[in-house]
Protein backbone atom coordinates (compact mmCIF):
# COMPACT_ATOMS: atom_id res chain seq x y z
CA UNK A 1 0.00 0.00 0.00
CA UNK A 2 2.59 2.72 1.54
CA UNK A 3 4.66 1.39 -2.22
CA UNK A 4 1.34 2.41 -4.05
CA UNK A 5 1.08 5.75 -2.60
CA UNK A 6 4.63 6.83 -2.95
CA UNK A 7 4.51 5.67 -6.91
CA UNK A 8 1.42 8.01 -6.69
CA UNK A 9 2.94 10.79 -5.21
CA UNK A 10 5.69 10.29 -7.36
CA UNK A 11 3.65 10.31 -10.38
CA UNK A 12 1.85 13.43 -9.02
CA UNK A 13 4.92 14.99 -8.73
CA UNK A 14 6.23 14.58 -12.23
CA UNK A 15 2.92 16.28 -13.95
CA UNK A 16 2.89 18.86 -11.80
CA UNK A 17 6.79 19.96 -12.94
CA UNK A 18 6.63 18.91 -16.74
CA UNK A 19 5.30 21.92 -17.81
CA UNK A 20 8.32 24.14 -16.16
CA UNK A 21 10.93 21.57 -16.83
CA UNK A 22 12.52 23.66 -18.84
CA UNK A 23 12.06 27.38 -18.13
CA UNK A 24 15.37 28.68 -16.82
CA UNK A 25 15.36 29.84 -13.16
CA UNK A 26 16.57 33.06 -13.78
CA UNK A 27 16.49 35.93 -16.43
CA UNK A 28 18.07 38.89 -17.00
CA UNK A 29 18.19 41.68 -19.61
CA UNK A 30 20.24 44.74 -20.25
CA UNK A 31 19.22 47.29 -22.82
CA UNK A 32 21.62 50.09 -24.22
CA UNK A 33 19.51 52.99 -26.04
CA UNK A 34 20.51 56.15 -27.38
CA UNK A 35 17.76 58.96 -27.88
CA UNK A 36 20.44 61.90 -28.63
CA UNK A 37 23.73 61.28 -29.60
CA UNK A 38 26.85 63.40 -28.29
CA UNK A 39 27.09 66.68 -30.58
CA UNK A 40 24.13 65.54 -32.31
CA UNK A 41 26.16 63.69 -34.12
CA UNK A 42 23.12 61.41 -35.21
CA UNK A 43 19.78 62.04 -35.67
CA UNK A 44 17.59 61.79 -33.03
CA UNK A 45 15.58 58.73 -31.57
CA UNK A 46 13.12 60.19 -29.52
CA UNK A 47 11.50 56.83 -28.74
CA UNK A 48 14.43 55.18 -27.81
CA UNK A 49 14.12 55.09 -23.95
CA UNK A 50 10.37 53.98 -24.08
CA UNK A 51 11.66 51.63 -26.41
CA UNK A 52 13.93 50.04 -24.01
CA UNK A 53 11.70 50.55 -21.04
CA UNK A 54 9.01 48.59 -23.18
CA UNK A 55 10.63 45.22 -23.58
CA UNK A 56 11.76 45.34 -20.19
CA UNK A 57 8.53 45.58 -18.23
CA UNK A 58 6.98 43.06 -21.29
CA UNK A 59 9.71 40.37 -20.10
CA UNK A 60 8.68 41.54 -16.20
CA UNK A 61 5.24 41.31 -16.60
CA UNK A 62 4.78 38.07 -18.88
CA UNK A 63 7.89 36.57 -16.55
CA UNK A 64 5.62 36.96 -13.51
CA UNK A 65 2.21 35.70 -15.11
CA UNK A 66 3.29 33.04 -16.93
CA UNK A 67 6.42 31.58 -14.56
CA UNK A 68 6.15 33.92 -11.27
CA UNK A 69 9.15 31.48 -9.85
CA UNK A 70 11.67 32.80 -13.01
CA UNK A 71 14.01 35.51 -10.69
CA UNK A 72 13.68 38.19 -13.73
CA UNK A 73 16.93 41.15 -13.39
CA UNK A 74 17.10 44.01 -15.64
CA UNK A 75 20.25 46.73 -16.12
CA UNK A 76 19.47 49.75 -18.57
CA UNK A 77 21.76 52.31 -20.00
CA UNK A 78 20.99 55.37 -21.63
CA UNK A 79 22.28 57.78 -24.27
CA UNK A 80 25.75 59.09 -22.47
CA UNK A 81 25.90 55.92 -20.90
CA UNK A 82 26.06 53.84 -23.84
CA UNK A 83 29.72 54.31 -24.59
CA UNK A 84 31.60 51.79 -26.93
CA UNK A 85 33.84 50.79 -23.90
CA UNK A 86 31.13 49.69 -21.68
CA UNK A 87 29.11 48.00 -24.81
CA UNK A 88 32.46 46.44 -25.63
CA UNK A 89 33.03 45.48 -22.51
CA UNK A 90 32.56 42.02 -20.30
CA UNK A 91 29.56 43.73 -18.67
CA UNK A 92 26.69 42.23 -21.22
CA UNK A 93 28.55 38.48 -20.21
CA UNK A 94 26.62 38.84 -17.09
CA UNK A 95 23.47 39.18 -18.84
CA UNK A 96 20.93 36.59 -20.73
CA UNK A 97 19.38 39.04 -23.45
CA UNK A 98 21.29 42.13 -24.61
CA UNK A 99 19.07 44.85 -26.33
CA UNK A 100 20.26 47.88 -28.54
CA UNK A 101 18.66 50.81 -29.56
CA UNK A 102 20.64 53.43 -31.53
CA UNK A 103 21.71 54.06 -35.41
CA UNK A 104 23.25 51.65 -37.26
CA UNK A 105 24.28 50.01 -40.85
CA UNK A 106 25.88 46.54 -42.34
CA UNK A 107 27.53 44.98 -39.91
CA UNK A 108 28.14 48.03 -37.60
CA UNK A 109 26.30 49.92 -34.71
CA UNK A 110 27.02 53.64 -33.33
CA UNK A 111 27.21 54.49 -29.78
CA UNK A 112 26.96 57.87 -28.08
CA UNK A 113 30.55 58.90 -28.42
CA UNK A 114 31.18 61.20 -31.36
CA UNK A 115 32.36 59.05 -34.86
CA UNK A 116 32.28 56.08 -32.43
CA UNK A 117 30.69 52.66 -33.58
CA UNK A 118 31.33 49.31 -33.29
CA UNK A 119 32.50 47.71 -36.27
CA UNK A 120 33.44 44.90 -37.66
CA UNK A 121 35.42 45.11 -41.14
CA UNK A 122 38.00 42.83 -42.63
CA UNK A 123 39.29 40.85 -39.93
CA UNK A 124 38.68 42.56 -36.34
CA UNK A 125 35.84 42.13 -34.57
CA UNK A 126 34.73 44.63 -31.97
CA UNK A 127 32.15 43.34 -30.30
CA UNK A 128 30.66 39.17 -29.79
CA UNK A 129 28.36 37.81 -27.22
CA UNK A 130 29.22 35.12 -25.35
CA UNK A 131 29.19 34.64 -20.90
CA UNK A 132 25.54 34.28 -20.17
CA UNK A 133 24.03 35.83 -22.88
CA UNK A 134 22.33 33.82 -25.05
CA UNK A 135 19.77 36.38 -27.32
CA UNK A 136 20.71 39.60 -28.25
CA UNK A 137 18.23 42.39 -30.47
CA UNK A 138 19.37 45.21 -32.54
CA UNK A 139 16.41 47.45 -33.09
CA UNK A 140 18.85 49.52 -35.81
CA UNK A 141 18.83 49.77 -39.15
CA UNK A 142 20.33 47.26 -41.28
CA UNK A 143 22.88 45.63 -39.64
CA UNK A 144 22.06 41.95 -41.02
CA UNK A 145 21.88 43.65 -44.69
CA UNK A 146 21.19 40.35 -46.59
CA UNK A 147 24.25 40.41 -49.37
CA UNK A 148 26.16 42.28 -47.11
CA UNK A 149 26.24 41.66 -43.37
CA UNK A 150 28.91 39.07 -42.13
CA UNK A 151 27.15 37.80 -38.76
CA UNK A 152 30.03 35.87 -37.76
CA UNK A 153 31.98 38.20 -35.80
CA UNK A 154 28.92 38.81 -33.22
CA UNK A 155 29.25 34.91 -32.02
CA UNK A 156 30.92 34.01 -29.44
CA UNK A 157 28.55 31.39 -27.89
CA UNK A 158 25.09 33.40 -28.21
CA UNK A 159 22.93 31.38 -29.44
CA UNK A 160 20.75 33.87 -32.18
CA UNK A 161 20.67 38.09 -32.70
CA UNK A 162 17.48 39.41 -33.68
CA UNK A 163 17.28 42.55 -36.22
CA UNK A 164 16.88 44.08 -39.54
CA UNK A 165 18.05 43.69 -43.22
CA UNK A 166 16.24 46.81 -43.72
CA UNK A 167 15.64 49.93 -42.36
CA UNK A 168 14.51 49.74 -38.68
CA UNK A 169 12.23 52.78 -38.55
CA UNK A 170 10.16 53.98 -35.38
CA UNK A 171 6.85 55.55 -35.17
CA UNK A 172 5.54 58.49 -32.95
CA UNK A 173 2.20 59.25 -34.74
CA UNK A 174 1.03 62.54 -33.47
CA UNK A 175 -1.19 64.81 -35.46
CA UNK A 176 -3.77 67.34 -34.79
CA UNK A 177 -7.32 65.94 -34.54
CA UNK A 178 -10.50 66.66 -32.31
CA UNK A 179 -12.55 70.29 -32.24
CA UNK A 180 -11.00 72.31 -34.29
CA UNK A 181 -7.69 70.33 -35.08
CA UNK A 182 -6.52 71.90 -31.47
CA UNK A 183 -6.31 68.27 -30.18
CA UNK A 184 -3.77 66.01 -30.12
CA UNK A 185 -3.78 61.70 -31.54
CA UNK A 186 -0.97 59.66 -31.15
CA UNK A 187 0.57 55.86 -31.38
CA UNK A 188 3.81 54.22 -30.77
CA UNK A 189 6.42 51.83 -32.52
CA UNK A 190 7.73 50.38 -29.44
CA UNK A 191 4.35 47.82 -29.24
CA UNK A 192 6.54 45.87 -31.73
CA UNK A 193 9.14 45.20 -28.10
CA UNK A 194 6.13 44.43 -26.15
CA UNK A 195 4.55 42.11 -27.97
CA UNK A 196 7.45 40.50 -28.83
CA UNK A 197 8.56 39.35 -25.05
CA UNK A 198 4.95 38.39 -25.15
CA UNK A 199 5.03 35.80 -28.18
CA UNK A 200 7.74 34.33 -27.16
CA UNK A 201 7.06 34.05 -22.62
CA UNK A 202 3.10 34.19 -22.96
CA UNK A 203 2.79 32.73 -26.61
CA UNK A 204 5.45 29.75 -26.20
CA UNK A 205 6.43 30.63 -29.58
CA UNK A 206 10.24 30.30 -31.04
CA UNK A 207 11.97 33.44 -30.97
CA UNK A 208 12.21 34.10 -34.43
CA UNK A 209 8.25 33.66 -35.27
CA UNK A 210 7.70 35.87 -31.89
CA UNK A 211 9.70 38.27 -33.35
CA UNK A 212 8.63 38.30 -36.92
CA UNK A 213 5.02 38.74 -35.68
CA UNK A 214 5.87 41.53 -33.24
CA UNK A 215 7.35 43.18 -35.67
CA UNK A 216 4.86 43.04 -39.13
CA UNK A 217 2.25 43.69 -36.64
CA UNK A 218 2.52 47.04 -35.06
CA UNK A 219 5.64 48.44 -38.01
CA UNK A 220 4.31 47.46 -41.05
CA UNK A 221 0.75 47.38 -40.01
CA UNK A 222 0.47 51.11 -38.81
CA UNK A 223 4.08 52.16 -39.28
CA UNK A 224 5.00 53.39 -43.00
CA UNK A 225 8.25 52.20 -44.07
CA UNK A 226 7.73 48.19 -44.68
CA UNK A 227 10.66 46.26 -42.64
CA UNK A 228 12.74 42.84 -43.03
CA UNK A 229 12.79 41.27 -39.53
CA UNK A 230 15.60 38.90 -40.11
CA UNK A 231 17.31 36.39 -36.77
CA UNK A 232 20.90 35.60 -37.55
CA UNK A 233 22.35 31.89 -35.85
CA UNK A 234 25.12 29.26 -35.71
CA UNK A 235 23.29 25.84 -35.79
CA UNK A 236 24.26 22.12 -34.85
CA UNK A 237 24.67 19.58 -32.53
CA UNK A 238 24.12 20.17 -29.12
CA UNK A 239 24.13 17.33 -26.40
CA UNK A 240 24.24 15.03 -29.26
CA UNK A 241 20.85 16.93 -30.59
CA UNK A 242 20.31 19.44 -33.38
CA UNK A 243 19.74 22.66 -32.47
CA UNK A 244 18.42 25.16 -34.95
CA UNK A 245 18.27 28.52 -32.84
CA UNK A 246 15.39 30.42 -34.67
CA UNK A 247 12.88 28.31 -33.44
CA UNK A 248 14.26 28.24 -29.95
CA UNK A 249 11.74 28.84 -27.41
CA UNK A 250 11.99 30.57 -23.90
CA UNK A 251 10.37 27.71 -22.11
CA UNK A 252 12.96 24.70 -23.71
CA UNK A 253 15.74 26.95 -24.11
CA UNK A 254 19.44 25.62 -23.53
CA UNK A 255 20.90 27.87 -20.39
CA UNK A 256 24.36 27.42 -21.78
CA UNK A 257 26.72 28.84 -24.76
CA UNK A 258 26.85 27.02 -27.68
CA UNK A 259 28.51 26.77 -31.25
CA UNK A 260 31.98 28.65 -29.47
CA UNK A 261 34.59 27.80 -31.41
CA UNK A 262 34.99 26.43 -35.31
CA UNK A 263 34.47 23.02 -35.04
CA UNK A 264 31.59 23.18 -32.56
CA UNK A 265 28.92 23.86 -35.41
CA UNK A 266 27.58 22.82 -38.34
CA UNK A 267 27.29 26.01 -40.39
CA UNK A 268 25.29 29.25 -40.03
CA UNK A 269 22.11 30.73 -41.13
CA UNK A 270 19.50 33.47 -41.05
CA UNK A 271 16.12 34.22 -41.80
CA UNK A 272 13.78 37.25 -42.47
CA UNK A 273 10.56 37.65 -43.96
CA UNK A 274 8.85 40.09 -46.37
CA UNK A 275 5.05 41.21 -45.52
CA UNK A 276 4.17 42.16 -49.65
CA UNK A 277 2.78 45.55 -50.69
CA UNK A 278 -0.35 46.01 -49.37
CA UNK A 279 -3.36 45.94 -51.71
CA UNK A 280 -6.66 47.86 -50.49
CA UNK B 1 -7.62 74.78 -65.55
CA UNK B 2 -7.61 73.56 -61.38
CA UNK B 3 -6.91 70.09 -62.89
CA UNK B 4 -3.81 71.05 -65.41
CA UNK B 5 -2.29 73.18 -62.54
CA UNK B 6 -2.22 70.31 -60.44
CA UNK B 7 -0.54 67.61 -62.89
CA UNK B 8 2.20 70.52 -63.32
CA UNK B 9 2.91 70.53 -59.75
CA UNK B 10 2.34 66.64 -59.82
CA UNK B 11 5.03 66.32 -62.43
CA UNK B 12 7.86 69.40 -60.76
CA UNK B 13 7.85 67.14 -57.57
CA UNK B 14 8.45 64.46 -59.07
CA UNK B 15 11.32 66.13 -60.99
CA UNK B 16 12.78 67.88 -57.67
CA UNK B 17 12.34 64.85 -55.80
CA UNK B 18 14.82 62.86 -57.30
CA UNK B 19 15.03 60.17 -55.24
CA UNK B 20 11.58 59.70 -54.50
CA UNK B 21 8.81 59.70 -57.35
CA UNK B 22 5.35 60.73 -56.74
CA UNK B 23 3.37 59.18 -59.42
CA UNK B 24 0.67 61.53 -61.69
CA UNK B 25 -2.07 58.97 -60.59
CA UNK B 26 -1.91 59.98 -57.00
CA UNK B 27 -2.08 63.82 -57.84
CA UNK B 28 -5.25 62.91 -59.73
CA UNK B 29 -6.79 60.47 -56.97
CA UNK B 30 -6.31 63.29 -54.98
CA UNK B 31 -7.85 65.81 -57.08
CA UNK B 32 -11.16 63.44 -58.07
CA UNK B 33 -11.41 63.17 -53.96
CA UNK B 34 -11.67 67.15 -53.61
CA UNK B 35 -13.67 67.39 -56.44
CA UNK B 36 -16.36 64.91 -56.25
CA UNK B 37 -18.11 65.49 -59.18
CA UNK B 38 -15.07 63.57 -61.27
CA UNK B 39 -16.12 60.54 -59.46
CA UNK B 40 -17.99 57.42 -60.46
CA UNK B 41 -21.40 57.46 -59.08
CA UNK B 42 -20.86 55.12 -56.30
CA UNK B 43 -17.54 56.85 -55.06
CA UNK B 44 -20.10 60.49 -55.45
CA UNK B 45 -22.69 58.53 -53.06
CA UNK B 46 -19.59 57.55 -50.44
CA UNK B 47 -18.17 60.86 -50.16
CA UNK B 48 -21.79 62.64 -50.05
CA UNK B 49 -22.34 60.70 -47.01
CA UNK B 50 -22.86 62.47 -43.79
CA UNK B 51 -19.91 62.32 -42.01
CA UNK B 52 -19.11 59.90 -39.36
CA UNK B 53 -16.23 58.27 -37.24
CA UNK B 54 -16.34 54.62 -35.76
CA UNK B 55 -15.30 54.40 -31.81
CA UNK B 56 -14.38 51.33 -30.25
CA UNK B 57 -17.04 49.70 -27.82
CA UNK B 58 -14.59 46.78 -27.13
CA UNK B 59 -12.85 44.33 -28.67
CA UNK B 60 -14.91 40.73 -29.49
CA UNK B 61 -13.86 37.42 -27.80
CA UNK B 62 -13.42 34.24 -29.77
CA UNK B 63 -13.83 30.91 -28.56
CA UNK B 64 -12.24 27.86 -29.47
CA UNK B 65 -13.91 25.00 -32.24
CA UNK B 66 -13.88 21.91 -32.96
CA UNK B 67 -10.72 21.84 -35.19
CA UNK B 68 -9.05 24.71 -33.84
CA UNK B 69 -8.01 26.33 -30.80
CA UNK B 70 -7.75 29.86 -29.29
CA UNK B 71 -6.15 31.95 -26.91
CA UNK B 72 -5.83 35.60 -25.89
CA UNK B 73 -3.51 37.73 -25.79
CA UNK B 74 -4.18 41.31 -24.29
CA UNK B 75 -5.79 42.91 -27.57
CA UNK B 76 -5.71 39.75 -29.70
CA UNK B 77 -6.87 35.98 -30.12
CA UNK B 78 -4.24 33.41 -31.44
CA UNK B 79 -6.07 30.79 -33.34
CA UNK B 80 -4.08 27.35 -34.10
CA UNK B 81 -5.34 24.30 -35.41
CA UNK B 82 -5.78 21.00 -33.05
CA UNK B 83 -5.15 18.49 -35.74
CA UNK B 84 -2.52 20.20 -38.45
CA UNK B 85 -2.89 18.32 -41.83
CA UNK B 86 0.43 16.30 -42.18
CA UNK B 87 -0.09 17.08 -45.64
CA UNK B 88 2.75 19.08 -47.06
CA UNK B 89 1.78 22.24 -49.59
CA UNK B 90 3.89 23.66 -51.87
CA UNK B 91 3.83 27.58 -50.66
CA UNK B 92 2.51 29.04 -54.04
CA UNK B 93 2.40 32.12 -55.61
CA UNK B 94 0.50 35.22 -53.89
CA UNK B 95 -2.45 34.76 -55.74
CA UNK B 96 -2.89 30.95 -54.27
CA UNK B 97 -1.74 32.27 -51.15
CA UNK B 98 -4.65 34.64 -50.82
CA UNK B 99 -7.38 31.94 -51.89
CA UNK B 100 -5.94 29.90 -49.59
CA UNK B 101 -5.70 32.39 -46.61
CA UNK B 102 -9.12 33.41 -47.34
CA UNK B 103 -10.21 29.32 -47.12
CA UNK B 104 -8.59 29.17 -43.78
CA UNK B 105 -10.25 32.12 -42.54
CA UNK B 106 -13.96 31.21 -43.35
CA UNK B 107 -12.95 27.45 -41.85
CA UNK B 108 -12.73 29.50 -38.52
CA UNK B 109 -14.33 33.01 -38.44
CA UNK B 110 -17.91 33.50 -38.25
CA UNK B 111 -19.60 34.56 -41.11
CA UNK B 112 -20.29 37.98 -40.58
CA UNK B 113 -16.03 38.61 -39.84
CA UNK B 114 -15.20 36.51 -43.70
CA UNK B 115 -18.04 38.58 -45.30
CA UNK B 116 -16.04 41.64 -44.01
CA UNK B 117 -12.69 41.30 -44.34
CA UNK B 118 -9.69 41.27 -47.53
CA UNK B 119 -6.31 40.16 -47.71
CA UNK B 120 -4.27 42.95 -47.58
CA UNK B 121 -0.93 41.50 -48.43
CA UNK B 122 0.79 38.18 -49.24
CA UNK B 123 4.95 37.83 -48.12
CA UNK B 124 7.75 35.13 -47.18
CA UNK B 125 9.65 34.20 -45.10
CA UNK B 126 13.44 32.70 -46.58
CA UNK B 127 15.98 30.92 -45.09
CA UNK B 128 19.50 30.65 -45.80
CA UNK B 129 21.77 28.65 -44.68
CA UNK B 130 25.87 29.01 -45.31
CA UNK B 131 26.30 30.15 -48.63
CA UNK B 132 23.52 28.73 -50.46
CA UNK B 133 20.83 31.07 -52.23
CA UNK B 134 17.76 31.95 -49.85
CA UNK B 135 14.58 29.74 -49.77
CA UNK B 136 11.80 30.35 -49.12
CA UNK B 137 10.41 28.86 -46.11
CA UNK B 138 6.98 29.85 -45.07
CA UNK B 139 4.36 32.90 -45.67
CA UNK B 140 2.93 36.05 -43.66
CA UNK B 141 -0.35 37.48 -44.66
CA UNK B 142 -2.24 40.28 -43.73
CA UNK B 143 -5.85 40.95 -43.73
CA UNK B 144 -7.68 43.60 -42.96
CA UNK B 145 -11.72 44.89 -42.03
CA UNK B 146 -13.79 46.56 -44.46
CA UNK B 147 -16.28 49.18 -42.65
CA UNK B 148 -19.18 50.50 -44.94
CA UNK B 149 -17.06 49.71 -48.10
CA UNK B 150 -13.64 51.24 -46.59
CA UNK B 151 -10.94 49.10 -45.57
CA UNK B 152 -9.84 49.99 -41.86
CA UNK B 153 -6.17 50.00 -41.22
CA UNK B 154 -4.80 49.13 -37.39
CA UNK B 155 -7.08 48.47 -34.40
CA UNK B 156 -8.72 45.23 -36.34
CA UNK B 157 -7.08 42.98 -38.49
CA UNK B 158 -5.57 39.26 -39.37
CA UNK B 159 -2.25 38.12 -39.48
CA UNK B 160 -1.72 34.83 -40.95
CA UNK B 161 1.43 32.60 -40.66
CA UNK B 162 2.19 29.78 -43.03
CA UNK B 163 5.24 27.43 -41.85
CA UNK B 164 7.33 25.32 -44.49
CA UNK B 165 4.87 22.45 -44.96
CA UNK B 166 2.47 25.55 -46.90
CA UNK B 167 -0.09 24.77 -43.24
CA UNK B 168 -1.15 27.73 -41.07
CA UNK B 169 0.32 27.58 -38.48
CA UNK B 170 -1.24 30.13 -36.51
CA UNK B 171 -3.73 33.11 -36.59
CA UNK B 172 -4.13 36.39 -35.17
CA UNK B 173 -7.18 38.27 -35.24
CA UNK B 174 -8.34 42.18 -33.69
CA UNK B 175 -11.91 42.36 -34.23
CA UNK B 176 -12.96 45.44 -32.19
CA UNK B 177 -16.65 46.38 -31.49
CA UNK B 178 -17.41 50.01 -33.12
CA UNK B 179 -20.11 52.18 -32.48
CA UNK B 180 -20.65 54.08 -35.67
CA UNK B 181 -21.28 58.24 -34.64
CA UNK B 182 -22.44 61.15 -36.34
CA UNK B 183 -19.77 63.12 -36.82
CA UNK B 184 -19.33 66.95 -37.11
CA UNK B 185 -16.48 68.74 -39.08
CA UNK B 186 -15.48 71.70 -36.67
CA UNK B 187 -12.71 72.44 -39.85
CA UNK B 188 -14.37 74.65 -43.13
CA UNK B 189 -13.79 72.24 -46.46
CA UNK B 190 -11.71 74.16 -48.34
CA UNK B 191 -9.73 74.32 -44.92
CA UNK B 192 -9.56 70.61 -44.93
CA UNK B 193 -8.39 70.22 -48.60
CA UNK B 194 -5.82 72.62 -47.81
CA UNK B 195 -4.47 70.77 -44.35
CA UNK B 196 -4.63 67.58 -46.61
CA UNK B 197 -2.65 69.11 -48.91
CA UNK B 198 -0.17 70.07 -46.87
CA UNK B 199 0.43 67.30 -44.81
CA UNK B 200 0.63 65.06 -48.06
CA UNK B 201 3.92 67.82 -49.39
CA UNK B 202 5.42 68.06 -45.40
CA UNK B 203 5.29 63.70 -45.87
CA UNK B 204 6.82 63.98 -49.54
CA UNK B 205 9.45 66.30 -48.16
CA UNK B 206 9.88 64.50 -45.10
CA UNK B 207 10.95 61.07 -47.02
CA UNK B 208 12.74 62.79 -49.71
CA UNK B 209 15.32 64.26 -46.36
CA UNK B 210 15.02 60.29 -45.22
CA UNK B 211 16.12 58.88 -48.73
CA UNK B 212 19.06 61.21 -49.02
CA UNK B 213 20.20 60.40 -45.49
CA UNK B 214 19.82 56.90 -45.90
CA UNK B 215 21.25 56.33 -49.29
CA UNK B 216 17.60 55.36 -50.47
CA UNK B 217 15.09 55.96 -53.36
CA UNK B 218 11.42 54.83 -54.47
CA UNK B 219 8.12 56.09 -55.25
CA UNK B 220 4.94 56.66 -53.78
CA UNK B 221 2.42 55.25 -56.90
CA UNK B 222 -0.94 54.58 -55.46
CA UNK B 223 -3.51 55.40 -52.96
CA UNK B 224 -6.62 54.58 -51.38
CA UNK B 225 -9.15 55.82 -49.47
CA UNK B 226 -9.14 54.10 -45.82
CA UNK B 227 -10.27 54.47 -41.95
CA UNK B 228 -7.39 54.41 -39.62
CA UNK B 229 -6.81 54.70 -36.29
CA UNK B 230 -6.07 57.58 -34.09
CA UNK B 231 -5.57 57.39 -30.18
CA UNK B 232 -6.44 61.00 -28.60
CA UNK B 233 -4.72 62.14 -25.09
CA UNK B 234 -7.87 60.29 -22.86
CA UNK B 235 -6.42 57.23 -24.39
CA UNK B 236 -9.44 56.94 -26.94
CA UNK B 237 -9.25 55.53 -30.28
CA UNK B 238 -11.59 56.35 -32.94
CA UNK B 239 -11.52 55.58 -36.68
CA UNK B 240 -11.45 58.44 -38.87
CA UNK B 241 -11.30 58.97 -42.53
CA UNK B 242 -7.94 58.79 -44.47
CA UNK B 243 -5.93 58.36 -47.45
CA UNK B 244 -3.50 55.72 -47.48
CA UNK B 245 -0.63 56.30 -49.66
CA UNK B 246 1.34 52.94 -50.75
CA UNK B 247 4.90 52.57 -52.83
CA UNK B 248 7.72 51.27 -52.04
CA UNK B 249 11.57 52.02 -51.27
CA UNK B 250 15.15 50.35 -51.93
CA UNK B 251 18.56 51.37 -51.28
CA UNK B 252 20.86 52.78 -54.08
CA UNK B 253 22.89 49.44 -53.99
CA UNK B 254 20.38 46.99 -54.41
CA UNK B 255 17.24 46.00 -56.50
CA UNK B 256 15.01 44.57 -53.13
CA UNK B 257 12.06 46.34 -53.38
CA UNK B 258 10.33 47.06 -49.81
CA UNK B 259 6.92 48.64 -49.32
CA UNK B 260 5.75 51.63 -47.55
CA UNK B 261 2.46 53.03 -46.28
CA UNK B 262 1.54 56.25 -44.99
CA UNK B 263 -1.90 57.25 -43.71
CA UNK B 264 -3.17 61.29 -43.15
CA UNK B 265 -6.75 61.31 -42.43
CA UNK B 266 -8.88 63.98 -44.93
CA UNK B 267 -10.44 65.19 -41.90
CA UNK B 268 -9.09 64.82 -38.49
CA UNK B 269 -11.56 67.62 -37.11
CA UNK B 270 -14.49 65.58 -36.54
CA UNK B 271 -16.11 65.30 -33.57
CA UNK B 272 -18.89 63.01 -32.37
CA UNK B 273 -22.19 64.57 -32.26
CA UNK B 274 -25.04 61.60 -31.74
CA UNK B 275 -24.86 58.46 -30.06
CA UNK B 276 -24.07 55.94 -31.72
CA UNK B 277 -26.55 54.99 -34.36
CA UNK B 278 -25.36 51.13 -34.95
CA UNK B 279 -22.82 49.14 -33.40
CA UNK B 280 -20.54 46.41 -34.84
Amino acid sequence: MNKVMLLLIFFAFCVANAGDANVPSKFSVITFAISKYEKNWQDELPLAKETANALVNSFKNNLSDNYPKVSFSAKQYTDSEVTRERFQGTETNNYNFVFYHGHGGPNRITMWNQNKRIWHSGDVSEKSFGGKTYWALFNSCRVFKNGESNQEYWFNGIHSILGFSSGSPWYKKKRNCGILNQGTCYYYSYFAERDFATNWIDGKQGIAMAFFNAVNKWICNNGGYGVQPKIVYRYGYVDGKFFDPWEETFENSIQKTVFKNPGDYTGIGSRWVTLGTPDY
Amino acid sequence: MKKKFFLALGALLSFTHAQLTVSEKIYQQMEARENPRALMKAQKDLVNQDPYIYTIAGTRDFKSGKNFKVKKYGNFHRFTLSNKSKKKRALASEKEMRLRAMDDIKSMLPKDITDSCAITSVGYEYEQRDSSEPRIVGSMIAAHRILDGIPVRGSSYVLMSYDSTGNLAYMDIQWDKYNKVHAKSTVEIAKRNKIHRNEFNELVETITQDFKENDLRGSLDNSAQTLTALKNENGEVMLVPSVTFIGQYSSNESDESIPMTFDIPTDASLVPVSKAIVSR
